[in-house]
């Protein structure tokens, strides 16, 4: 059974926003919003880790996730008004829509916004009339990094199966049960810590923290400045590493932390003077 | 009463109505005072409508008697150009339907295409010479004139099928289009217009329509007899039609047109589908190599930049007092002939010079050049050079003795393992669509990001990228840290500094370089143990102190690179760490994988650089450092620009006269700058836009009396002392396509076509082959026109003859654009007609040129090889009396300012990515809020700490206030741990106070952020440092 969803490879989005500016223009959707929620299919989410001068900016687009159990078919108070196709897609039938919206409350990715004008609801529909026809939708032609992928996920020869199985890409918030099929790899993870003389109450300034990803035999090493911050900014999630540290006239040491998150604080890391 | 007299009196209303609406000219104007009110009354008396529309017609008529004396021509023009044509001081009601309509208030509309269909149907189509939207109220009230007119013709031949046909469409189109938008116009005015004639008239409107709709209703319909009757084969009573006339049977046209994007730096090959005159969809070529069908983010939101509401339609004449926004529509024969007769004026008094012109570039603009050549005005300049890229420009050209072009496509990222980032945001930087899938592909081989800037841009999104935070204009302090570093471990490419770059001349204690009698520069031979020419060395010393007999005086001379040593050995990287506030480990850090990692390094130069005092050692710095680490024209780093398909110069085509001499230099002629970088460009004039202002505002050296203006935004760069300037000259006019603040002053607004209306020729684009970095090749591009132009605009190609002819000069346009477009490209061996079908031309095999490095042996500075030491800049510098602004060697020196109290910042600023220049000031569009980013770009980035110790919370109100330029202005804080502390940033780009610009443009929101910059004019480089402020914030 065909089952079309989509790769979104988040090292290589650079955050232009061609797949939202390319999906408005080709939809032909006007500028406007509704109580605060903008036209858009598709739309960012921009978010800031982390606290000066170690912070990070990540960015996602988001757009309807083709859920396999859509909480927006099951609120429509008019039957057939979002429907799921055999495919998977979810559509908005225009004509049966009358606005009640019960859907966009339901929604919990946020996916479906009230045009105004039309007084109906609206959303991704993955771009049917090009997809019957075979072609990609729009915002994976117009990705100039070629961070987005269409297909059929159930199809095991499908560049976008192989791609998800290679990239352990998962869908965004598994919690809400509602199996999407849009999938994301990670961000970068980053892991911080202090290296800390607990008898003289500061940081250790000058101490070597190496981190080392056991399988990967990749290792990244840095020097504390005076702030006795380490701050490594390009791992990868979901990956135990080993962490190093060494500094003169201290004792060595060593611990295991699982990055499971994109941005970890471990905090002080206490290191005993010799 | 005969049957065919009420469609007759309804079609006499519907005219009345539809003239009310259109431009008053004096007949009109004459029937409006002595004629309506008996016509109308004489009409309304007999119909059964006249008892549902008692009061509506009561108040227009008491308008008329009472009001309409009171009432000159200009005035009613003017209320009808405030209300209808410009989006004066937000009482904007376009009487267009789309914009009620269809979403987003834009012209050419869904609505619209509809009315033109209907239109159709009757071989009707908006005349030549109205000049306006089909969709337009007035088209279409004459559109019911139309039908009742011939219903009545029909009634009184006893053609009843036609008859009912006839009614059927009254109905429809009353339904489906006037009724459909009227009342929400009715409203609009209501709501935010105080024009008593067009709210009481558009009641009326609004009420008669709804009354002949029903009235029509009542019509017992004949059983739908009219089914056999075939529109196309009536004869239709056309006479009176003033908005609309008769065109031939077309069927529906669907095209798709062939033209090139020039969204900034992309230039790509698109095409534009265009559907009934309308372009709606744009799509990049991907049969071209390297161009896979991406595009720009900003070529997407292209159509809103064409049918924004209120972009200039029409010739305008200010009424009102300069800055007052009030004009009134003229006759592009009115216009222009203003125009003429006043810069006619300064011509034969002698004095073209007093005339100045302020533009911006356009790809062929020779047509303008050879205007201003013979018209006879010097002063004619582009206003981006020195608020952009002077100083980067003069730093390149010191170094390589030519631009290396920037960010388009040089950066071989494929090879890349690392891209530095320093005084560019990337998403800025990237340029060029083959660039961005390169870079994207290295980043997920492992390529690393590091991004050195005061503030968290939008490039650090990128998949591992680091920020290193660091105080504003410290750059160059920085980068000589990391070359410190650099040469401390040995890590500098010796070779590339030996055979490339001028690091072997000895250098005088005068820090002039040693030269023999024939002018040769000396460098010491170690294989011969003396002193030997550049050229003829074999093994050159790469440092080293020697004693050299000169003229009989001893001189210790150094070479170059040991001059660097000594002045980085000097400077103390504690001392880099403290001033840039980027700690040492990271300064060392930074050094040592640049140094390791080399030459798979991108250090991206970007364009814009003028950003402070010291700008131009800062980029030299980093230009020393390509050299330190040998990336030029290497795999993995910049690529110097080269090879173009073959084209015959434009000066070449018709040797512009100099009709009267020239003997007054520009006005803006700094001999300093000249000598530098503005030594005459051809086609490009370079320009000094401060010194446009002095010579206004001083007098000196002779005064600017009238200013011409195409396209550039002039108050959004020095808005306070702009204003000041516009109030004392004599004249202004501006020629543009959407509405900014300097149209509020001009005397006269000349309309024009958007880019997607003009045929501009063609761009030749030289693209990099992003697989091998050392080929280039080059095609050339078309651009044409994919839609007629919109109202009554022209391309300035258009106008420029006729401008010529009047003021007495027309004689030396003796061509056709034709002609000098195919002139260019004969070398080519292809002409117009080609572009015009293909798009595009590249000969095949692709025109493609391997840059070997090693064979490059001559780059075009005094000294032949690269700048390591600029000669040229040493002269300077004694001329100067030693001001480090000139140092031959990288040097860095504090900025004219800096925060003192606890509540001071450096003011920063910078373009959002999105819609970074003047051009998309007015797309509503890229506006949008999820373009730009959380809370909007009108706030202003303050450190979370700062903030905190001034009780500043995200989103509070906040006073900014700038101590050099008095100014104080209120903005939105947006708090954020992604800004140095001692920074506060906010983007360009808003607080347009344009009183004739739509509010649905947000750039109107918010603050000018120039406003608190004093105007600050960099000696020889001429750039304007736009970051070189610090301000008080704190909440009132």
């Amino acid at each position: 059974m065909t089952r079309y969803g989509m790769l979104i490879d988040l090292r290589s989005c650079i955050g232009c926003r061609a797949c939202m500016t390319a999906c408005k223009c080709n939809h032909d959707i006007p500028v406007g919003e509704y109580e605060g929620r903008e036209y858009y299919r598709i739309w960012p989410l921009e978010v800031e880790l982390g606290e000066y001068p170690y912070v990070v900016r990540n960015f996602t687009p988001l757009l309807c996730m083709h859920c396999k159990a859509p909480p927006c078919v099951d609120a429509c108070s008019v039957l057939g008004a979002i429907y799921k196709r055999e495919d998977g897609i979810i559509i908005v039938d225009e004509d049966k829509c009358n606005g009640c919206r019960q859907c966009v409350q339901e929604c919990p990715y946020g996916a479906i916004y009230f045009r105004g004008d039309k007084y109906i609801v609206d959303k991704c529909d993955l771009c049917i009339e090009l997809v019957d026809s075979g072609l990609q939708p729009e915002c994976v032609k117009a990705c100039p990094s070629d961070a987005m992928f269409f297909g059929n996920i159930n199809d095991p020869e499908s560049k976008v199966f192989k791609l998800i199985k290679s990239y352990n890409a998962r869908p965004l918030h598994p919690e809400y049960n509602t199996y999407p099929s849009v999938y994301y790899t990670a961000h970068a993870g980053r892991i911080k810590g202090t290296v800390w003389d607990p008898k003289a109450e500061k940081p250790v300034h000058g101490a070597t923290v190496t981190l080392e990803d056991p399988d990967n035999s990749e290792s990244f090493n840095i020097t504390t400045g005076a702030d006795g911050v380490f701050f490594f900014w390009r791992l990868k999630v979901r990956r135990f590493y080993d962490i190093r540290i060494e500094a003169e006239g201290y004792s060595f040491k060593k611990l295991l932390k699982n990055l499971a998150e994109e941005y970890v604080d471990i905090g002080k890391i206490k290191i005993e003077k010799i | 009463m005969g049957e065919h007299v009420l469609p007759l009196l309804r079609s006499k209303i519907y005219k009345i109505l539809s003239t009310s609406f259109l431009y008053q000219d004096e007949k009109s104007f004459a029937y409006l005072r002595e004629g309506i009110c008996d016509d109308l009354s004489s009409c309304l008396r007999v119909l059964p409508h006249i008892k549902a529309l008692r009061k509506s017609y009561k108040s227009l008529l008491m308008f008329f008697k009472n009001q309409l004396s009171n009432l000159s021509l200009e005035d009613l023009q003017v209320e009808h150009t405030c209300l209808f044509i410009t989006a004066f001081n937000k009482i904007f009601c376009p009487p267009y339907e789309s914009i009620y309509k269809d979403g987003g208030r834009r012209l050419m509309g869904e609505s619209t295409i509809a009315v033109k269909k209907f239109y159709k149907k009757f071989r009707l189509a908006i005349s030549r010479q109205f000049k306006d939207l089909p969709d337009h109220i007035g088209a279409e009230l004459e559109f019911m004139y139309f039908l009742s007119l011939n219903e009545s013709k029909f009634v009184l031949n006893g053609r009843n099928q036609e008859r009912n046909l006839c009614i059927k469409y009254e109905k429809e189109f009353l339904r489906d289009h006037l009724i459909s938008w009227v009342p929400d116009f009715v409203k609009c005015l209501e709501k935010t217009s105080n024009s008593i004639f067009f709210i009481r008239l558009s009641r009326f409107v609004r009420d008669f329509i709804l009354e002949d709709e029903k009235s029509l209703s009542n019509i017992v319909s004949l059983r739908n007899k009219h089914k056999d009757v075939d529109i196309s084969s009536l004869e239709f009573d056309r006479s009176g039609l003033i908005t609309l006339e008769e065109v031939e049977e077309e069927p529906e046209l669907e095209q798709w047109v062939y033209t090139t994007s020039p969204e900034r730096y992309w230039y790509s090959p698109v095409q534009i589908k265009v559907v009934d005159g309308r372009a709606s969809k744009i799509m990049a070529r991907d049969d071209i190599p390297y161009f896979d069908g991406k595009q720009d983010v900003k070529s997407y939101a292209c159509f809103y930049k064409i049918y924004a509401p209120d972009r200039l339609k029409f010739p305008l004449k200010r009424v009102g007092e300069r800055g007052s926004g009030r004009f009134k529509r003229i006759s592009w024969d009115q216009a222009l002939k203003e125009i003429a007769d006043v810069l006619r004026k300064y011509r034969e008094e002698g004095h073209p010079e007093y005339v100045g012109f302020l533009r911006t570039h356009p790809p062929m603009e020779y047509i303008f050049n050879h205007f201003t050549h013979h018209y006879g005005s010097p002063n004619d300049l582009h206003t981006s050079t020195t608020s952009c890229f002077a100083d980067g420009a003069i730093a390149q050209k010191m170094t390589y003795g030519f631009g290396l072009g920037g960010g388009r496509s040089n950066d071989d990222y494929l090879n890349a393992k690392y891209a530095f980032f320093i005084g560019h945001n990337p998403l800025n930087a990237l340029a060029g669509i083959p660039g961005v899938v390169r870079f994207a592909e290295a980043v997920r081989k492992g390529m690393r990001t590091v991004i050195v800037d005061p503030r968290l841009n939008e490039g650090s999104c990128i998949y591992g990228a680091e920020w290193v935070p660091i105080k504003p204009g410290t750059d160059a302090a920085f980068l000589l840290g990391v070359m410190k570093v650099i040469i401390r471990k040995r890590l500098y490419d010796e070779e590339f500094l030996l055979k490339h770059t001028n690091a072997t001349i000895l250098i005088r204690p005068d820090r002039l370089p040693l030269k023999n009698e024939e002018g040769n520069y000396l460098v010491w031979d170690t294989t011969m143990n003396c002193l030997r020419s550049l050229d003829k060395a074999r093994k050159p010393a790469l440092l080293g102190v020697h004693e050299v007999n000169l003229d009989g005086h001893k001189l210790v001379c150094k070479t170059a690179f040991q001059l660097l040593v000594e002045r980085l050995q000097e400077y103390q990287l504690a001392e880099a760490s403290r001033i840039s506030t980027v700690p040492v480990e990271k300064i060392e850090e930074i050094a040592i994988d640049l140094g390791t990692m080399k030459p798979h390094i991108c250090i991206v130069m970007g364009t814009v650089s003028a950003q402070y005092s010291n700008s131009l050692q800062y980029q030299r710095a980093k230009h020393v450092l390509l050299c330190l680490l040998g990336l030029v024209n290497m795999p993995g780093t910049q690529h110097v620009r080269e090879n173009r398909i073959k084209l015959n110069d434009p000066a070449s085509f018709r040797i512009p006269i100099k009709v009267y001499p020239m003997d007054e230099d520009r006005v803006d002629y700094d001999p300093l700058v000249d000598r530098f970088i503005f030594t005459p460009v051809k086609n490009y004039p370079l320009g000094i836009a401060q010194n446009f202002l002095k010579s206004i505002m001083t007098g000196k050296p002779y005064p600017l009396k009238a200013l011409f203006i195409i396209g550039s935004d002039v108050l959004s760069s020095q808005p306070s002392l702009w204003r000041e300037a516009f109030k004392k000259v004599d004249f202004i006019v501006k020629s543009h396509v959407w509405p900014d603040d300097d149209c509020d002053y001009a005397d006269i607004i000349l309309p024009e076509a958007a880019y997607l209306e003009r045929d501009d020729g063609f761009a030749q684009v030289t693209v990099h082959d992003p697989d091998d970095k050392s080929q280039v090749f080059s095609f050339l591009t078309v651009i044409q026109r994919t839609t007629k132009p919109l109202f009554d605009v022209r391309s300035w190609h258009d106008y420029v003859k006729e401008l010529a002819e009047r003021i007495g000069f027309g004689e030396y346009y003796d061509y056709t654009l034709e002609e000098y477009w195919n002139y260019l490209l004969e070398p080519s061996g292809i002409d117009m007609d080609y572009l015009r079908e293909h798009g595009v031309y590249y000969p095949t095999p692709l025109l493609t040129r391997k840059i070997e490095l090693g064979k490059r042996k001559w780059w075009p500075t005094e000294t032949g090889r690269i700048n390591l030491y600029s000669t040229e800049m040493a002269r300077l510098w004694q001329e100067r009396g030693e001001d480090p602004l000139y140092d031959p060697l990288p040097i860095y020196f504090p900025i004219t300012v800096e925060p003192k109290t606890e509540n001071e910042f450096y003011f920063t600023q910078g373009k959002c990515p999105y819609h970074k220049c003047n051009f998309y000031k007015n797309n509503a569009m890229l506006l949008e809020r999820y373009l730009e980013g959380k809370l909007g770009n009108t706030c202003l980035w303050i450190n979370a700490r700062r903030a905190a110790s001034l009780g500043i919370r995200d989103g509070d109100w906040v006073q900014v206030e700038s101590e050099a330029t008095g100014l104080k202005e209120k903005l939105r804080a947006k708090v954020t741990e992604g800004i140095h502390p001692s920074a506060v940033y906010a983007y360009f780009g808003y607080g347009r106070r344009s009183k004739i610009m739509d509010k649905l443009s947000r750039s109107r929101e918010g603050v000018n952020v120039q406003n608190f910059t004093p105007e600050h004019y960099v000696p020889w480089t001429a750039g304007q440092a736009h970051c070189e402020a610090v301000v008080k914030v704190y909440k009132e």
